[in-house]
């Protein structure tokens, strides 16, 4: 008997050892382990990376494997999302050492952060209901948020985007990218295109006026996105595409430092000296680090120019080489798709749009973002979802994860209750039966 | 760590890294196809998630015979092309002629696309701008097609707010009341649509109906009992006489005093009526697995989800419940009547976290 208690309980462990999440996990775990453990014995054994080798691993258990314990959440979402950020963290503490700066620990706290944003709009998504009362005031505070930087903002690398409070600067329009998923899909969702084109272009407008190209570029496209996803209009949203064509044309006609940017991307090599340099530095490293990598803490990452935001995928394609750096677009080919079947078993319009626009915001940031790393399309400035340096961009990413989650979280709901109820039913027929025999 | 063996262990280190991040991948990958192979066959067993109910075409569809069905979804437009999740091609029904949507209070709520004209159950879309409401067994007229409703268990709410629907599965007070329920149903409905006032009354009817038919159905079993019961002590009683062989007199017991009906109800026992109140509560048995964890194929044979008995496969099971005049099942009561939002609600926290990947 109690063999047979044994074998059942040994069973019942291998049963649990083989469960997606926690096989996934431990290798997660045992890559960021390994992985800090490492660079903390570069030149001096660093206690700082020790601590990380334990706390990153730590917190990824905790964040995928004990959270959706209390907060409804899919696990898988959590595991990418979690991997992506401990990566950032990575990287930041790898150049760390050599640079003696402390980005990878205050990117740690950023994702804690992260994780607490993220935990916001999951509970904002299943609870708030009375959407129609609410959606005024996040639209007001929005616009405001988003103009700021016009009135009392700083210009960082061209764009006047950032305003500093309290000694730390931040960047509205990240924030504002939360407000722009849920305002777009209520009104969408209403069929009220007025308050919804409105809002759109006056963001579009203020981004415009702050020289935030990439952050409108990505506006624009999510707005597209929901406008198609909404109607199935193929003729409006190619009408909104050649629009896009047109603006990019007249921009590169007006504005002088779009010209630059353009003449960079076509050959990066006769600015070198100048304003192509960072794009040269770029494709050097990639090059660099060729299939499998220079070695983790190795190459000069340094020298490419603002290498721990915007440009951090080339840090990674020189460290890790350049097949680690398709396995990474991987993983986020992976978090679009999940997060696109969520847009589509979501039953209501509205979560549905919620959705399908935060997955398109993650989805086109990667792109804008990798492929001006890649020179693909001109190089525009905006952080890497998860793994670029910046506690705002990483607390709107996880916000967007956050909304993701809840509309996965609703979708679960409704499908257990269907299977209550017809579950109910049967038992009913059982039981009907079971009577009419006696 | 001098630079030279740091530089040979992470040269060496980035093939482990490489295989670590392969492995996160295809691990990825596998989780994301299990679950949605998990997800498929979720959905293959139940065809109608997702949907609220049906439209029963009854007449003039077009290319849609009579009698076929539409499933309903929470959300959508009803036109004549494809592109709508509605897609009724027949005369007179605009290209994009209604969108509905489903109201937890309400029914499905129907709203005229740029002022096409449409009518519920003889009230014209025209006089009704707020859009019109339909419920369980509505009629929906647009352009020269009609459609019934059919709404799905968990969704009617037309029973569910005139009182009906869960209020039908509590128990009983000890004199025969549901103090709560009958509040409810004394309760004037203020939003209430006409479609939703007619349902009440048909419900109220029912009821009473219902009632009456228990109590006297209870009183005759009560005079059945006793008269078994004096049957049983005369025969007795002639046996021991026999046995004994005394000459005592046969005394016929005492002749039953008749109680009131009312205080003699007792719960049916073996009632097919769906709108009955249950012979027993239904208790979910929360121990016992619900979704399966793992969906391999050797699993599917151990699907814990119980089917229809044969018996009742192709049985009607509300035959006596209102005559189907036109073929579309829609007379029949919901199927709600069954199983209450609020318990639904109630297995539905139960259940989402163990079966549903949520975590406990």
């Amino acid at each position: 008997m109690g063999r047979a208690a044994d074998r059942k309980a040994q069973r019942e462990k291998q049963r649990l050892r083989r469960q997606p999440d926690r096989r996934m996990v431990s290798v997660i775990m045992l890559f960021f382990c390994s992985a800090f453990l490492l660079i903390s014995f570069k030149e001096k054994i660093d206690l700082t990376g020790i601590a990380l080798a334990v706390i990153v691993p730590a917190l990824i258990y905790a964040a995928t494997m004990w959270l959706p314990r209390f907060f409804p959440a899919d696990k898988l979402l959590l595991g990418i999302t979690n991997f992506l950020c401990a990566l950032g963290v990575l990287i930041l503490y790898s150049t760390d050492v050599d640079a003696g700066t402390s980005r990878g620990f205050q990117q740690a706290m950023y994702y804690g952060l992260g994780i607490v944003a993220m935990l916001a709009c999951i509970m904002v998504v299943r609870y708030v209901r009375h959407w129609r009362v609410m959606i005024w005031p996040v639209m007001i505070g929005a616009l405001l948020l988003i103009a700021l930087p016009l009135a009392i903002g700083t210009e960082q690398n061209g764009a006047t985007n950032w305003i500093n409070v309290g000694g730390t600067s931040l960047q509205p329009s990240e924030v504002v990218k939360l407000a722009l998923v849920l305002i777009l899909s209520y009104f969408m969702s209403r069929r009220r295109i007025v308050p919804w084109l409105g809002f759109s272009l006056v963001c579009l407008g203020i981004l415009m006026l702050q020289k935030d190209l990439g952050t409108a570029l990505i506006y624009y496209f999510t707005a597209l996105i929901l406008f198609y996803a909404n109607t199935g209009n193929l003729l409006l949203t190619g009408v909104g595409l050649v629009g896009a064509g047109g603006a990019a044309v007249l921009g590169y006609q007006m504005f002088a430092h779009v010209k630059k940017r353009v003449a960079i991307w076509q050959n990066p090599w006769l600015y070198y000296e100048t304003s192509g340099y960072q794009i040269a530095q770029i494709l050097m490293a990639i090059a660099s680090g060729g299939v499998f990598g220079v070695g983790l803490g190795l190459g000069a990452p340094r020298v490419i120019p603002v290498y721990f935001t915007d440009c951090i995928f080339a840090v990674i394609c020189e460290q890790f080489g350049i097949a680690f750096g398709i396995l990474t677009l991987l993983m986020y080919a992976i978090l679009i798709i999940r997060g696109v079947g969520i847009a589509v078993s979501a039953r209501r319009g509205f979560y549905g749009l919620i959705a399908m626009g935060a997955t398109a915001m993650i989805g086109i940031q990667t792109f804008v973002i990798i492929g001006g790393v890649l020179k693909l399309i001109p190089l525009t400035g905006v952080t890497m979802p998860f793994v670029s340096y910046g506690g705002t961009s990483m607390i709107s990413c996880m916000g967007l994860i956050g909304l993701l989650q809840g509309v996965d979280s609703l979708n679960r709901d409704d499908l257990s209750y269907d299977y209550e109820i017809s579950r109910t039913m049967a038992q009913q027929a059982h039981m009907q039966l079971a009577d009419e025999e006696n | 760590m001098p630079a030279e063996i740091y530089e040979v262990v992470a040269l060496a280190a980035r093939f482990w890294f490489l295989f670590l991040m392969a492995l996160i991948v295809w691990r990825s990958y596998r989780w994301y196809a299990r679950e949605r192979k998990q997800r498929k066959k979720r959905l293959r067993l139940l065809p109608d998630a997702g949907y609220i109910g049906e439209l029963v075409v009854v007449s003039g569809a077009g290319s849609l015979r009579d009698g076929d069905v539409l499933s309903v979804p929470f959300e959508g437009t009803l036109g004549s092309l494809r592109s709508n999740d509605l897609c009724v091609p027949a005369n007179g029904v605009e290209k994009k002629h209604l969108w509905f949507s489903y109201d937890e209070k309400k029914g499905l709520v129907l709203t005229p696309v740029k002022g096409s004209g449409f009518a519920v159950d003889g009230i014209e879309s025209t006089d009704v701008p707020s859009g019109l409401c339909m419920v369980h067994g509505s009629r929906l007229y647009v352009g020269e097609c009609q459609l019934r409703l059919r709404m799905f268990a968990g969704y009617d709410v037309g029973l569910d707010l005139m009182g009906g629907g869960y209020a039908l599965r509590r128990e009983m007070d000890a004199d025969g009341e549901d103090a709560a329920d009958s509040a409810r149903m004394a309760a004037p409905v203020q939003d209430a649509t006409p479609q939703q006032m007619q349902m009440w009354q048909q419900y109220l009817q029912y009821q009473q109906a219902q009632q009456q038919q228990y109590m006297q159905q209870m009183a005759w079993q009560q005079w059945m009992a006793q008269q078994w019961a004096q049957q049983q002590a005369a025969q007795n009683a002639a046996q021991c006489a026999a046995q004994n062989s005394s000459a005592a007199a046969f005394q016929r017991p005492a002749q039953p005093v008749s109680q009131p009906a009312q205080e003699e109800i007792v719960r049916p026992s073996g009632d097919s009526n769906p709108y009955a109140r249950p012979s027993r509560q239904i208790s979910f048995e929360v121990d016992q697995p619900f979704y399966p964890p793992e969906m391999e194929a050797e699993d599917e044979d151990a699907w814990p989800l119980l089917q229809w008995p044969e018996e009742m496969q192709d049985a009607e099971l509300f035959d006596e419940y209102g005559e189907d005049e036109d073929r579309t099942d829609a007379s029949m009561p919901p199927k709600s009547a069954y199983v209450g939002r609020d318990e639904a609600a109630r297995a539905k926290e139960r259940f989402w976290d163990k079966y549903l990947g949520g975590g406990v």
